[in-house]
């Protein structure tokens, strides 16, 4: 061992900063930095590792949503449903300011009963709410933030892979952390519409009111076919999960089907849109599957090399009270989420922190509720912020990373004050954490 | 001189929303126009199984295992594709402030990095792929497609397309004005 | 002296804070005593190294890591003989009776080979014991898993439950909570009693199979044979009693652990079925047939599959 592992970190942080700052692919950049620290740590023979991680990568069947979402989301778009079920919203809500971003917002919350993984809601609202809102000249930043942030709760309002890996993690009930993780997840999707709402009061520029003049009932009224498709498309998918008709991935295929079947009986579907969207389906595939496979081997890698010791030796030489303790816990965290996926902070942190928290009395399903909204900050926090990728696949190519960025720090505060509240005051997220008592 | 000349061809490359293909870039489009057609499969035998569980009551034992299999097919393709059309998702707030005789160095180490990245990965996921190939690894279920047999080695073909593909970018973008990315509904005619 | 120990890096898939992972730390810290601090054990949990179980075996195989510490039945791709020395399926009425098949003449060798082609050596078993099956409808019998949807995990167990007439579903693991959540699936094959009742899946589904009989999945510690030879016979010999020190200890708190969740089932009003000798015998015997279809397989999995058998024969067990 010539070098220590805390040297080590410091020099993947930064040689991943340089690489990333110049324009080196992220997902290259992390799977390289990957590469040289096994090289340099463990030696030549453990480069087998990007391949075991790559391989694992691809055969993971959840991850299997995601080109089915994409697809889904390219032929909403490609089609006109978008577009009219825009002009519904708008047609109803013109008078109202920010009217439009509230509906997005709750209609991300319910569309997060759909998906179980990050990413398959951001694509959908990034292709279909995104350009209607910069149509309906809604401000760039406030409208990606909307999209990234209540796209999120995909993770959060059940069902959520980070609470399925977490419970089979932790052998905790998973059926309860599903529970329990419902009200924090209502409580940032309360925020965000709270934070529309008063920021388009403040600033009335970000979302403009119509000049047009306010439509009559019967206007409205004729609107109304264009929330059909989509409201259709919601049902059949959550309709086909809460029934037990379909497991949660192939409710995105009974969702790609419905949409095809839509778009041929309003007589839209041509060769030409269904090959575009393949084609676009297809490009952000290959993209997110590279970016994320970027951060699993960084996540492999780091294990090997030691990297959960080293973190648990760091936390517990400050010697903290239990409360600081899981304090630092989430700031570490933190600090992991912006440079890893969360599946890798999962493999990485929880070996060492559950056993501390275990042993200190505190509960298991309370810890996993923090870790998922923890994880919901993830997935903005740049510079590793998948929720900025997903988005980035499948946006219009003059909006760059940072432009996405840019917009999502209001939402990381709403999400912080989320993490704040459910740590500091348990019981009043929900009855069932009244037995929530540090032993010590 | 000489680059303000080719500045200005290149330009008018750009405009025409065109760009200069060579026969790496068709094996890529090929191989990416041709199985982007597994995603509608996928869907179609993922209602079959639907269909065959819940209406006729017996489930089959390999629609799931077949579903896997294509997709990890399209994913190691599809970044393929991406590379081609410059797609990757990166940083470019650095990028877009240098001069562009600045960003042909950046291009350059980005595609040093990529190539060195691919080098690791196939230098050292070779002798596993081979074995997998070899003794035609299965996936241990109960359907047992050669899942591993397959993926492993197609896994270091696509890195290897992907580096190939990368230095051909390098090439082609260092003469142009500004490296773009590419509209894929161009490809489709 | 310790300043020249050898570290050997092992990775389970047991996550740290499962009572398997505590096991498995306490391994490591006894092949460090055992061997008088001359081997040194890094363990890693959740197959973090690797990211998938089924593909830690490979990365000791290459040498990412020294051992392997999953379980032969992910490896059945390879070689269906991984079967049998992973999940006896339908075979052995609990952990201690396979503990002692190894010792049985032949066995060894016949595991060895299996091993050896692959340039691994098997160190040990760790055998938690039998699982049992999760439902939302009674399954008291052999009868009633007629048309039972249920997931099964892939491989022999679906052979098994078909020629049974249930319906075996294939499933990510991923998915089953929610499945049974949503009556997608009637049950499901998940794993001991003691952990389906931790991970809160009697809520919605009342029924459960207790004592086990339909699988008894063990977990090995196998390690690349290169490492393994150039280890110190001390200290190979810390590392086989290290092995069976865990065996002992994760057979018996597994069975404490069902007990607890025994009583704490009942009280809650979840029907235990626990199988009746004929159905239990209906159930090996289709075992037995599965087996014998086994053994068209590979040379090495009939050579497995008859020493099992005749240990079995000798234990009076069939
Ligand atoms: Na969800
Ligand atoms: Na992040």
């Amino acid at each position: 061992m010539e070098i220590e592992i805390g040297t080590l970190s410091i020099i993947l942080i930064v040689g991943l900063l340089a690489l990333i700052s110049i324009g080196v692919p992220m997902g290259f950049a992390s799977g390289f930095m990957g590469a040289v620290l096994v090289f340099l740590y463990i030696g030549e023979h453990a480069l087998g590792i990007l391949l075991s991680r790559y391989y694992s990568l691809v055969v993971t069947y959840s991850f299997l949503s995601v080109p089915l979402f994409i697809f889904m989301a390219s032929l909403l778009e490609r089609s006109n449903i978008a577009r009219d079920l825009y002009d519904a919203l708008n047609a109803w809500l013109r008078k109202t300011r920010g009217g439009v971003g509230v509906v997005t917002a709750i209609m991300a919350t319910i569309m997060a009963a759909m998906s179980g993984i990050i990413g398959g809601e951001i694509v959908l609202l990034g292709l279909i709410a995104l350009p209607q809102m910069l149509r309906l000249k809604y401000d760039q930043d406030m409208s990606i933030g909307i999209i990234c942030a209540s796209g999120s709760l995909g993770t959060m309002i059940p069902p959520s892979i980070v609470l399925i890996i977490y419970g089979l993690t932790t052998e905790t009930s998973i059926t309860m952390l599903f529970q329990e993780a419902i009200v924090p997840g209502l409580m940032i999707s309360a925020l965000i519409i709270t934070y529309i709402l008063i920021r388009t009061r403040l600033q009335p520029h970000l979302a403009p009111l119509s000049d047009e003049p306010p439509l009559t009932l019967k206007e409205k009224i004729s609107y109304l076919p264009g929330l059909l498709p989509p409201i259709g498309i919601v049902i059949i998918v959550l309709g086909s999960i809460y029934s037990g008709i379909t497991g949660i991935t192939e409710a995105a295929g009974m969702g790609v089907v419905a949409t095809l079947i839509i778009i041929f009986s309003r007589k839209e579907l041509t060769v030409f849109l269904f090959k575009d969207a393949l084609t676009r389906t297809f490009k952000a595939s290959g993209t997110i599957l590279t970016i994320t496979f970027g951060a699993t081997v960084l996540a492999g890698a780091y294990s090997l090399a030691g990297g959960p010791k080293y973190v648990a030796e760091t936390i517990l030489a400050y010697d903290l009270k239990p409360m600081y303790l899981i304090f630092m816990m989430q700031l570490m965290f933190l600090v992991m989420g912006a440079f890893m996926d969360w599946v890798g902070i999962v493999l990485l942190a929880m070996p060492v922190f559950l056993p501390i928290v275990l042993a200190l009395g505190f509960d298991p399903i309370w810890f996993g509720i923090l870790f998922c909204v923890n994880m919901q900050v993830s997935f903005l926090s740049p510079p590793f912020g998948p929720a900025a990728f997903y988005l980035k696949s499948v946006a219009p190519p003059h909006i760059s990373l940072t432009d996405i960025f840019r917009g999502f720090a209001p939402f990381i505060v709403i999400q912080l004050i989320v993490l704040a509240c459910v740590m500091f005051f348990p019981e009043m997220m929900t009855q069932n954490f009244h037995e929530f008592v540090p032993k010590k | 001189m000489l680059d303000k000349q080719l500045q200005e061809q290149n330009e008018k490359v750009a405009s025409k929303d065109d760009f200069p293909i060579n026969w790496i870039d068709r094996v890529s489009l090929f191989l990416s126009h041709t199985i982007k057609y597994l995603i509608p499969v996928i869907v179609l035998v993922m209602m079959y199984e639907i269909f065959m569980r819940y209406i006729m009551e017996k489930p089959t034992m390999w629609v799931n295992e077949l579903c896997l299999w294509l997709a990890g097919i399209c994913y190691l393709v599809g970044g393929v594709y991406a590379t081609r059309l410059r797609s990757h998702i990166r940083i470019v707030l650095l990028y877009d402030w240098v001069s562009r005789p600045t960003q042909r160095i950046f291009d350059l180490i980005s595609t040093i990095i990529i190539v060195l990245f691919a080098a690791a990965v196939i230098y050292g996921g070779m002798e596993d792929a081979y074995r997998s190939f070899i003794n035609w690894e299965r996936f241990a279920t109960f359907w047992d497609p050669p899942i591993p047999a397959t993926m492993k080695p197609l896994t270091l073909i696509c890195v290897f397309l992907i580096a190939v593909q990368s230095v051909n970018n390098l090439i082609i973008d260092w003469r142009n004005p500004k490296e773009k990315q590419y509209d894929p509904s161009k490809d489709l005619k | 002296g310790s300043a020249n120990a050898k570290t050997l890096k092992i990775e389970t898939h047991f996550t740290a804070s499962s009572p398997n992972g505590e096991v498995a730390a306490q391994f490591a810290k006894n092949v460090e005593m055992f061997s008088g601090g001359s081997l040194k054990v890094e363990m890693f949990y959740s197959s973090s190294v690797t990211g998938k179980s089924a593909e830690v075996f490979n990365s000791a195989q290459t040498g990412i890591i020294d051992c392997d510490m999953t379980g032969a039945g992910y490896q059945t791709g390879k070689n269906a003989a991984f079967q049998f020395a992973g999940d006896v399926m339908g075979g052995y009425d609990n952990p201690y009776q396979q503990y002692d098949f190894l010792k049985f003449p032949g066995a060894q060798d016949a595991v060895d080979a299996l091993y050896n082609k692959y340039g691994m050596t098997l160190i040990g078993w760790w055998i938690p014991g039998h699982e049992s099956l999760i439902s939302s409808k009674p399954i008291p019998d052999v009868p009633s898993i007629k048309d039972f949807k249920f997931r099964s995990p892939p491989g022999m167990e679906s052979m098994i439950f078909s020629a049974l007439g249930a319906k075996p579903i294939v499933m990510d693991f991923g998915e089953v909570p929610t499945a049974l959540q949503t009556g997608l699936i009637d049950g499901a094959d998940y794993s001991s009693l003691a952990t389906n009742y931790a991970g809160g899946h009697y809520e919605k589904n009342r029924y459960a199979t207790y004592p086990g009989f339909h699988s008894m999945p063990a977990d090995h510690l196998a390690c690349n044979t290169k490492v393994w030879k150039k280890l110190k016979p001390h200290e190979r010999g810390a590392m086989k009693a290290g092995i069976e020190i865990a065996g002992r200890t994760i057979t018996s708190l597994v069975e404490r652990k069902n007990a607890e969740a025994v009583k704490a089932l009942l009280a809650d009003g979840v029907t235990l079925h626990d199988w009746s000798r004929e159905d239990r015998l209906k159930f090996r015997n289709a075992a037995l047939n599965a087996w014998q279809e086994w053994k068209k397989k590979s040379p090495e999995a009939a050579a497995l599959i008859d020493i099992h058998t005749a240990y079995m024969k000798a234990n009076g067990i069939l």
